[in-house]
């Protein structure tokens, strides 16, 4: 299968922070891919690097084709201005937007797109509302929509659920197997749903600092590699029964 | 009254040179509150004082000079409040002080007779010259093109720079040209306007009309609006009881900023009795 990404040996420093170490990572076409691992784990820099936000310090990033008609990155719940003058429709007309375009209009295919990318994300009735006016599950269908408006083959999604109720959760994962279909997507999904996402996806990729592991879930279904990246006792198991994570107690040493 | 001043060759050229430089400031306005760069906004006008001087003191052409230094100011704030590291706002507080310092200095030494250091600082109705409309009108095609042309990348830059970078859009250099429009309109505004208070009409137009509107197309329009009005208003009060034309545009603008804030307080708390 073909390569749309590949970072071979990659450090990043973000500050005094060593935030990615050494991280050599393929990601094949039209695959799903659950990025996992704790806070301040390297989630978020490893998708900005991928999407050419961040500058390796050291290694290489290769993408297959430019970035711009490449990828559409959905990024980490933002701060939004509430009073930020444009509606829904606006937002993901961003979206097709590239470069520099002087005196950019909205030509006809375009406007099929931006409409195409509202109505695949559900979102057709809400156009015309101002952004800030929207709920924070819907201000994330908004966000897909203007990276599907630029028809990426490569998904980039930080943390999409965060803050959204267990059903639409579910709905919302729903969703993005519609839309790998549609739009033949390859997806890379940093999340912490422990309960949902390996089941959904093809691959996980586990980072803290660097990959414990990628791999398929089957494969680190009842192994203790998902622990040793997290720090902490952990186990997930595909079917049956509910995924469980289990708490111990701390260390005897960090009792004091 | 209005019949025998609008007559006169020196309010004629007041009213002209006003508009375009009220075109100017009004549409840069919008991104000069949505970006929340109004500090910036302080720090490249105030600086002028000190480019003006520099003018002043060569005996060359004062718009070359302000020009000039205004875009280097303004490439120096730039390129400090795209580094995290330094603290901003005191890099523009240190930034503008020493550059009024200087002017101020430079002006003490070269000052002559019919140098006013006054109009500089708070603009006069009766400095605009003919030749000075020309300058104006040529700072008004150019700032009022890029900043249409290049308007929706500009507002996709500032509802979301990442995003924006990905769909290859060239964030910092669209930054670098924001400061570099409103220095151009800064030296454009210093005659009419003054140096202090220009920076107030790079935020009063759109913060109204963010009061009383909701999607960038009305924003932009009736910050158009408001700039007109505070300018023909405060033109006619400035001839009127012989003020300084500076403060009398801004006064303008601020009574429209409040009726505008009570108008959207109005119409809220009409919602909500609606409501509840
Ligand atoms: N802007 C920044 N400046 C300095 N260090 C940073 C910055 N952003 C992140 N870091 C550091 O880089 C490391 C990786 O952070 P990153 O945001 O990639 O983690 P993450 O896996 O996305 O975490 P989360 O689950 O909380 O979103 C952390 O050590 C963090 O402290
Ligand atoms: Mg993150």
């Amino acid at each position: 299968m073909a390569t749309i990404v590949e970072l071979e040996n990659v450090w990043v420093w973000r500050g005094k922070n060593l935030a990615l170490k050494d991280v050599t990572l393929r990601i094949e076409e039209g695959k799903y891919i659950g990025l996992m691992g704790p806070n301040g784990g390297g989630k978020t820099t490893l998708l900005k690097t991928i999407a050419g936000l961040i500058k390796p310090d050291r290694g290489k990033v290769k993408i297959s084709g430019p970035i711009s008609r490449t990828i559409g990155y959905v990024p980490q719940e933002q701060r939004l201005d509430p009073d930020f003058p444009v509606t829904v429709y606006d937002v993901v007309e961003m979206g097709v937007h590239t470069g520099l375009g002087f005196f950019h209009t909205v030509s006809k295919s375009e406007r099929e797109k931006i409409e195409y990318a509202l109505r695949s994300v559900g979102i057709m009735d809400l156009a015309s509302r101002r952004i800030g006016e929207l709920s924070g599950g819907q201000k994330q269908r908004v966000f897909i929509a203007r990276a599907l408006a630029s028809k990426p083959r490569l998904l980039l999604l930080d943390e999409p659920t965060t803050g959204v109720d267990t059903k639409a959760r579910d709905e919302f994962y729903r969703l993005l197997n519609e839309l790998m279909d549609e739009f033949s997507l390859t997806i890379v999904l940093a999340s912490h749903d422990l309960e949902v996402v390996p089941s959904q996806v093809d691959e996980i990729v586990c980072i803290n600092q660097s990959v414990f592991v990628h791999a398929p879930p089957e494969e680190i279904e009842g192994t203790d590699i998902l622990k040793k990246a997290y720090g902490c006792e952990f186990e997930f198991m595909l079917h049956g029964r509910y995924p469980h994570r289990v708490i111990h107690r701390h260390d005897e040493a960090s009792d004091g | 009254m209005a019949d025998t001043i609008f007559g006169m060759p020196f309010f004629q050229n007041a009213l002209i040179g006003g508009t375009l430089i009220v075109l100017m400031l009004s549409v840069l306005s919008f991104f000069v509150v949505l970006r929340r760069i109004s500090f910036i906004g302080v720090g490249i006008s105030h600086s002028a004082l000190g480019g003006v001087a520099i003018g002043l003191a060569l005996g060359a052409s004062i718009t070359l000079t302000a020009t000039i230094y205004c875009i280097g100011v303004a490439m120096l704030i730039g390129l400090i409040s795209r580094r995290s590291q330094v603290r901003e706002d005191a890099a523009i507080g240190i930034t503008f002080s020493g550059s009024m310092a200087l002017g101020i200095v430079l002006i003490s030494l070269v000052q002559t007779q019919h140098l006013s250091l006054f109009s500089y600082l708070f603009g006069s109705i009766l400095s605009i010259t003919r030749s000075d409309i020309y300058v104006i009108l040529g700072y008004c095609a150019a700032t009022l093109f890029l900043i249409l042309s290049l308007f929706k990348p500009l507002l996709h830059v500032s509802f979301d720079e990442e995003v924006a970078q990905v769909r290859g859009i060239p964030v910092a250099l669209l930054h670098y040209l924001l400061l570099i429009l409103i220095s151009l309109a800064v030296v454009a505004s210093i005659k009419l306007v003054g140096i202090i208070l220009v920076a107030a009409l790079l935020v009063l137009p759109a913060a109204s009309a963010f009061q009383i509107a909701r999607t960038y197309r009305t924003v932009v329009g009736f910050a158009i609006l408001f700039g007109l009005v505070s300018l023909f208003s405060g033109l006619l009060f400035s001839y009127r009881y012989d003020l300084p034309s500076g403060p009398s545009i801004v006064l303008s603008a601020s009574v429209i900023l409040s009726i505008c804030f009570a108008a959207s307080r109005w119409h809220r708390s009409g919602y909500r009795n609606r409501g509840g």
